[in-house]
């Protein structure tokens, strides 16, 4: 018995220990994960998690999450997935079949691969609560025993197609689905279609943009009062088709973070995005280089 | 003498089985030919990434994609393959990008409902550690529980390789031996010999139940327990003898079984508890040491050490290297798979509050083979 006791209050110490340790701090926290090519963000305000994206693989994904998630909070309020290619979306089925994850949002990007079928499936059978966004939408987040909210502003895509969000439901027929997910592939370039959202949090601006490029950042200077962001997640892991100048010209980034894959075959990224990022001044922080990328916002 | 000829004896008749043993694959096979596979799957497969893995006796099935197969599904798999040639047997065929087609479901014999069943669990398990822990604390618990290692991080497992300790997720054999050896020896000083060797094979029966009842695992068990039960019963020399005999009529029965590293640390783990282990305690009484220690030594480290220096050649032989650090790192690890298999074990019941209780001890386990790997 006694043993037994000395066994229980080390567990209990030890517990508490890694508690305490893993404590979140006051501030905000965006976290750049290191997935390699692709892109998977996390942000952490106290309780409250949302992961924006989730990288290429499984493995990696959770890997970040372990290291910035503490232990004892297996809860994730929201997922954005900002469009369906695999590089953004086939780490997500773990995430939803691991952790808690109440939302899940999306726009109307959508396209046909064997992880979508994956996620489809897994966002189903863990009954998680799944919805479209488009310009305009404002997403309030809030953890349900916490006092930590997020704010986020939905930028782009305008006029999401709601029909062609349903194929997350589990309820349509595979046929349907096909027909739907083709119609929307011949819509030219998805990437256009991504989400892009904007953050505004004690005082600091953040964009994340995706994987959109030239045409939606065209559409945003045409129609929108742009601030001043002070962390730009470059689009489209830093394709010479995104960062136009025009754009970095109005949105003048402090930090510029990049999320991508070392050596990578896509050759991003570009020379003529880091020239742009570096003519407007900003402090370039790349995945490849610099691993993950912890920002107190 | 008699030992001699009992030994000649098995040495022809495992000579004899190995000859006439039947290949998987058709006589007819060439590199390139396109063979066929059917079979009842009895779990549902593995989901990497960007494929479905389905393994099926001697058989390693790689589908493109997300295939979902339910339990209790007979299909037929087709596709070149590439066998794996041991000892100029086929012991593994690797079929990659295969083609599968559906045969409906089985109605099922009994034991294949049974399995079927098992599978369920032991998926529902390994969820509800995945829930509960985060990576890489889930795998190694769902691997040292259940003997599970997929969708282990790859980082981590090559640290486990690195360190000399994949064994505590690679072999049930050794957790079956281990856990009933200190199940029974904690168990010898509370109650009556014969109760302690119930307590034993009762944690036998439920531990080969949850890690899902496969052959391996069964095996193990059985062999396990045997020994076990002679030893404890007084008499070591029986103990000894039943080890080889037990051996002996499993590698009759399945020849193959003499190259599955599963088997090998199996029977050197508990070769090592029979044969080691009272070694090991004398060797300690003449160092000297109070009897309260020593007890605590004997129940717990005696079996774990015993277990770890007989399986050694055996890793060294597969794995390729045991570094320098794998004793130290071994020996800080050890001791605490018991108390990890039974906590893990608890978080199936208790969920999260007993999760949480059992993180800090998986952590310090993570941290250590990390440190060193």
């Amino acid at each position: 018995m006694k043993k037994r006791g000395y066994y229980l209050v080390g567990m209990v110490v030890g517990l508490c220990i890694m508690v305490v340790s893993q404590l979140p701090g006051t501030h905000a926290k965006m976290v750049m994960c290191d997935v390699g090519q692709g892109d998977a963000i996390l942000i952490i305000k106290g309780k409250t998690q949302v992961l924006i994206d989730g990288g290429p693989s499984s493995e990696k994904i959770l890997s970040c999450l372990e290291q910035y998630v503490p232990f004892y909070d297996r809860t994730i309020e929201l997922i954005v997935l900002t469009n369906t290619d695999f590089d953004h979306m086939n780490g997500l089925s773990a995430v939803v079949d691991r952790y808690q994850v109440i939302h899940f949002v999306t726009a109307d990007g959508v396209h046909s691969s064997a992880g979508l079928d994956k996620l489809i499936k897994k966002l189903a059978i863990n009954k998680v609560i799944v919805g479209a966004v488009e310009r305009g939408d404002r997403i309030v987040v809030q953890a349900k025993q916490g006092l930590d909210k997020l704010e986020f502003s939905v930028l782009w895509p305008p006029d999401t197609i709601e029909q062609y969000v349903l194929v997350f439901s589990d309820q349509m027929q595979s046929v349907e689905r096909e027909q739907i997910l083709g119609a929307s592939a011949k819509r030219g370039d998805l990437n256009e279609r991504s989400v892009v959202l904007q953050l505004l949090e004690d005082n600091k601006y953040v964009l994340l943009t995706g994987d959109a490029g030239d045409q939606a950042e065209k559409w945003l200077v045409a129609h929108d009062s742009l601030p001043m962001v002070d962390i730009l997640k470059v689009g489209h892991h830093g394709s010479k088709y995104a960062s136009t100048q025009e754009f970095l010209e109005i949105i003048r980034p402090e930090i510029a973070v990049i999320s991508v894959g070392e050596k990578n075959t896509y050759g991003h990224p570009t020379t003529e995005t880091l020239d742009r990022l570096s003519k407007v001044g900003a402090t370039v922080k790349r995945t490849d280089q610099d691993g993950t990328i912890v920002l107190e916002l | 003498m008699q030992k001699l000829k009992i030994w000649l004896v098995f040495i022809s008749l495992f000579g004899v089985r190995w000859y006439f043993l039947p290949s998987p694959l058709p006589s007819d096979w060439e590199n390139d030919s396109v063979v066929a596979y059917t079979a009842t799957i009895l779990e549902e497969p593995e989901y990497s990434d960007s494929k479905t893995i389905v393994r099926s006796g001697s058989w390693y099935i790689a589908l493109d994609g997300y295939t979902p197969i339910i339990p209790g599904s007979r299909v037929r798999f087709e596709g070149i393959v590439e066998p794996q040639i041991q000892l100029g047997k086929v012991t593994r065929v690797v079929m990659k990008n295969a083609i599968i087609k559906f045969h409906g479901r089985t109605r099922g014999s009994a034991p294949t409902n049974i399995m079927i069943m098992l599978g369920h669990w032991r998926k529902a398990w390994v969820g509800q550690l995945q829930r509960t822990l985060p990576e890489p604390m889930a795998s190694l618990s769902g691997g040292i529980l259940l003997g599970v290692k997929a969708q282990m991080p790859r980082d981590f497992y090559q640290a486990l390789v690195n360190t000399g300790t994949l064994h505590v997720i690679a072999a049930s054999g050794f957790n079956v031996s281990v856990v009933a050896a200190v199940l029974m020896g904690v168990l010898m000083r509370v109650v009556s010999r014969g109760w302690a060797i119930g307590g034993g094979i009762g944690g036998i029966v439920v531990y080969v139940l949850i890690a899902g009842a496969s052959a391996s695992v069964i095996r193990a068990g059985i062999m396990g327990s045997l020994t076990l039960i002679a030893y404890y019963l007084g008499r070591p020399t029986e103990a000894r003898r039943l080890l080889w005999v037990s051996a002996g009529i499993m590698l009759l029965a399945s020849p193959l079984m003499l190259l599955d590293v599963g088997f090998q640390l199996s029977v050197a783990a508990t070769a090592g508890l029979l044969y080691l282990g009272p070694r090991i305690k004398i060797l300690s009484s003449s160092v000297g040491m109070t009897t309260y220690v020593q007890s605590i030594l004997a129940n717990y480290l005696y079996p774990t050490l015993a277990a770890t220096i007989a399986t050694l050649p055996v890793i060294l032989w597969h794995f390729g290297t045991v570094s320098w650090i794998s004793p130290i790192v071994n020996l800080l690890v050890l001791p605490i798979i018991p108390l990890i298999m039974g906590m893990s074990a608890g978080i199936l019941v208790g969920g999260r509050v007993m999760a949480w209780l059992t993180y800090p001890i998986l952590a310090y386990m993570v941290w250590v083979i990390r440190l060193f790997g």
